[in-house]
């Protein structure tokens, strides 16, 4: 059974009188383990797509199944479980929640779980530690550096043991060391089992994956295996983590 | 519940982080329920006070006034006449649930004892009168009916009086006083009552048999007329009907047409109670409107204060919801903010309200009851207020879409 397998998405929005539609028949198999990239201009639908696999959306016509549940006709509520318990998302802008610790941020997730809070410090602990932040548990984003931020919001992603990392420009806001420290870091993620999906329009970045999958207006324009397009995949480096 | 804690713990946190704005907020509250609970406890005090009054008039009192008074108080009996005379009174004794009956008369006077002098009102009363008006002895005792009746003279004396007459701790009982240069002996020194409720001093007075009034001390146009008369009823209830009775009785007895006014005044103590009570509760519930409006302008600080911060913290409501809260989750986290901001305001309103109650009490010198009943009351509707108000700030984070908050600037 594949881990994702998408039929026929279509997704309209109305913007006043127009009728937008930014995806327009999306079919898609990615398998469990697999790191793929989605690229495209901006305009493309790559980013419905993604809200879409990362359960935040729903298609208005087709369907999405994520480990053999349809997933594209469930409430907020259900949908919200199954962000909770099986994805996990990194963003451009980090996205952490200001004035709060490194820790505190990482145990989000776990906090809408209803775990008791010791289980929930000893998980966040560990998923820092494989960020290599285990130090920095109780900076606030405000006192680290913009790779520590991001590598704070993988910990987030990764302390659910999610089935998906979404990562959405994860390097965009980044200068090329830490861009490197990142994708080094969802790298060795995705060598440890971890399957990741990356948005993004840089092919420096998109050359990590495995496959990419080109977008334009809407549609898949090409689909193939990255060596096919760059060559072979950087080779990961020691994180020190 | 232990969501709902660590929710709790958390918008502590959050309230913490903008402490001065979370104090701004709180004040509205503080202050209403701060207000309510100052203001009932030193109303509570006061009718307390008047209660106290009341009943240090004695109980169940009927009082007969001779002369009529008109609903502006001016007495328009005739000049001179005798309108209220001893025989009237033991006729009224024959009523049923009449329980003392007594009379008095009264002039203000000058009492020496010694080197010392004392201007106060000397009421010659029967026994009667003193156990009507509830009156008891802190040494030596009451006259007897026998000093009534052969017009002894002797004299009670009350605390202000014993104050300005004798020297602190010193036993008037057993000494002489002057009235009029007649010596008096002292039977017996009266507790203190203190003021009533027209702000008289209620010591300040001596008490003589009142045959001795009459005949040795003030004298008379007409013996066995009286200045003032009185009933004590068995129970309250039965008071609307002795006074009833009483009008009845003395109509007949002074020989009154139906079309002339009563040539007497009946008080029911009853009545005059109700009027004060009356008056202290509509100035209770006035006081409760005052404070209800500042607790309703403290919520809707609480409500507008929230959404700006739904508003501020828009992105971090997305990414809530990115990482899996409900929107149940939301709606719970905003709500128990606003509860916490309005519960710590009330709570800190109690200490303000016990405190200004009890600075009140003491500035004014005014007793002031603080009720646990009201302590729970204030906060369980500051309470309240925070989940009324803080609703419509909480559904409308809850009701954010995921997407567009994550991608708000």
């Amino acid at each position: 059974m594949s881990l994702i397998v998408c039929r026929d998405l279509v997704k309209t929005y109305r913007l006043g009188e127009m009728e937008v539609r930014a995806l327009r028949g999306i079919s898609l198999t990615i398998e469990a383990g697999d790191c793929v990239a989605i690229m495209g201009a901006s305009g493309s639908g790559k980013s419905t797509l993604m809200n879409i696999l990362g359960c935040l959306d729903v298609p208005t016509s087709g369907t999405y199944r994520l480990e053999g549940t349809d997933v594209s006709t469930l409430g907020g509520s259900r949908l919200a479980e199954i962000r909770n318990r099986k994805i996990g998302f990194v963003f451009q802008n980090f996205n952490l929640i200001p004035r709060t610790t490194s820790r505190e941020n990482v145990q989000l997730p776990l906090f809408y779980r209803g775990m008791p809070a010791s289980e929930q410090r000893a998980l966040a602990l560990r998923a820092l530690q494989r960020v290599g932040l285990a130090d920095r548990e109780h900076h606030h984003p405000a006192q680290l550096s913009g790779g520590q931020q991001q590598r704070v919001a993988i910990a987030r992603a990764l302390v659910t043991n999610p089935a998906i990392i979404l990562a959405d420009e994860p390097t965009g806001n980044l200068d090329s060391q830490a861009s490197r420290e990142i994708m080094d870091t969802l790298t060795q993620l995705n060598l440890e089992g971890i399957t990741i999906i990356l948005v993004t329009h840089e092919a420096d970045i998109a050359r990590y994956a495995h496959r990419i999958i080109m977008m334009k207006d809407g549609v898949i324009q090409s689909d193939r295996p990255t060596g096919d397009m760059f060559g072979a995949r950087p080779a990961p480096q020691e994180t020190g983590a | 519940m232990n969501f709902l804690l660590m929710t709790v713990l958390v918008a502590f946190r959050v309230l913490g982080r903008n402490r001065m704005r979370s104090v701004l907020t709180m004040l509205g509250i503080i202050i209403g329920v701060g207000a309510v609970i100052a203001m009932v406890s030193i109303g509570e005090g006061a009718k307390a006070a008047v209660q106290a009054q009341i009943a240090s008039f004695g109980t169940n009192v009927i009082t007969i006034l001779p002369g009529a008074m008109t609903t502006t108080g001016v007495r328009t009996g005739h000049g001179g006449a005798v309108t209220l005379i001893i025989a009237d009174m033991e006729e009224l004794r024959k009523i049923p649930g009449v329980t003392d009956v007594g009379w008095a008369r009264r002039d203000a006077m000058q009492v020496v004892h010694e080197n010392k002098n004392w201007f106060t009102t000397v009421n010659g009363v029967t026994p009667g009168y003193l156990v009507i008006r509830g009156w008891s002895t802190v040494s030596g005792d009451f006259f007897t009916q026998a000093d009534n009746d052969t017009a002894a003279k002797v004299v009670l004396i009350g605390h202000t009086v014993a104050e300005n007459l004798f020297g602190p701790g010193e036993d008037p009982v057993g000494a002489t006083i002057r009235l009029k240069n007649i010596p008096f002996k002292i039977v017996g020194k009266l507790i203190a009552k203190g003021y009533d409720t027209r702000g008289s001093d209620q010591d300040d007075v001596v008490f003589i048999p009142f045959s001795t009034a009459e005949r040795k001390v003030m004298g008379t146009k007409f013996l066995g007329s009286i200045g003032a008369g009185f009933l004590s009823a068995e129970t309250p209830e039965q008071m609307a009907q002795i006074v009833d009775e009483v009008k009845r009785v003395l109509r007949q007895r002074h020989k009154l047409r139906p079309n002339q006014d009563d040539d007497f005044t009946v008080r029911n103590q009853l009545d005059t109670a109700k009027i004060q009570e009356g008056t202290s509760e509509s100035m209770k519930l006035l006081l409760l409107a005052v404070a209800s409006i500042s607790l309703l302008v403290g919520g809707i600080g609480i409500m507008n204060i929230l959404l700006v911060s739904v508003t501020e913290r828009t992105r971090e409501i997305g990414i809530r919801m990115a990482v899996g809260a409900k929107r149940r989750h939301i709606l719970l986290q905003f709500l128990v903010e606003a509860v916490v901001l309005s519960a710590l305001g009330g709570l800190i309103g109690v200490g303000v309200g016990v405190a200004g109650a009890k600075a009140a009490s003491n500035i004014a010198g005014w007793p002031a009851i603080i009720s646990g009943d009201i302590l729970v009351i204030a906060f369980g509707f500051s309470a309240l207020v925070g989940v009324f108000f803080g609703l419509y700030p909480a559904n409308k984070a809850s009701r954010l879409n995921p997407i567009e908050a994550l991608r708000y600037e």
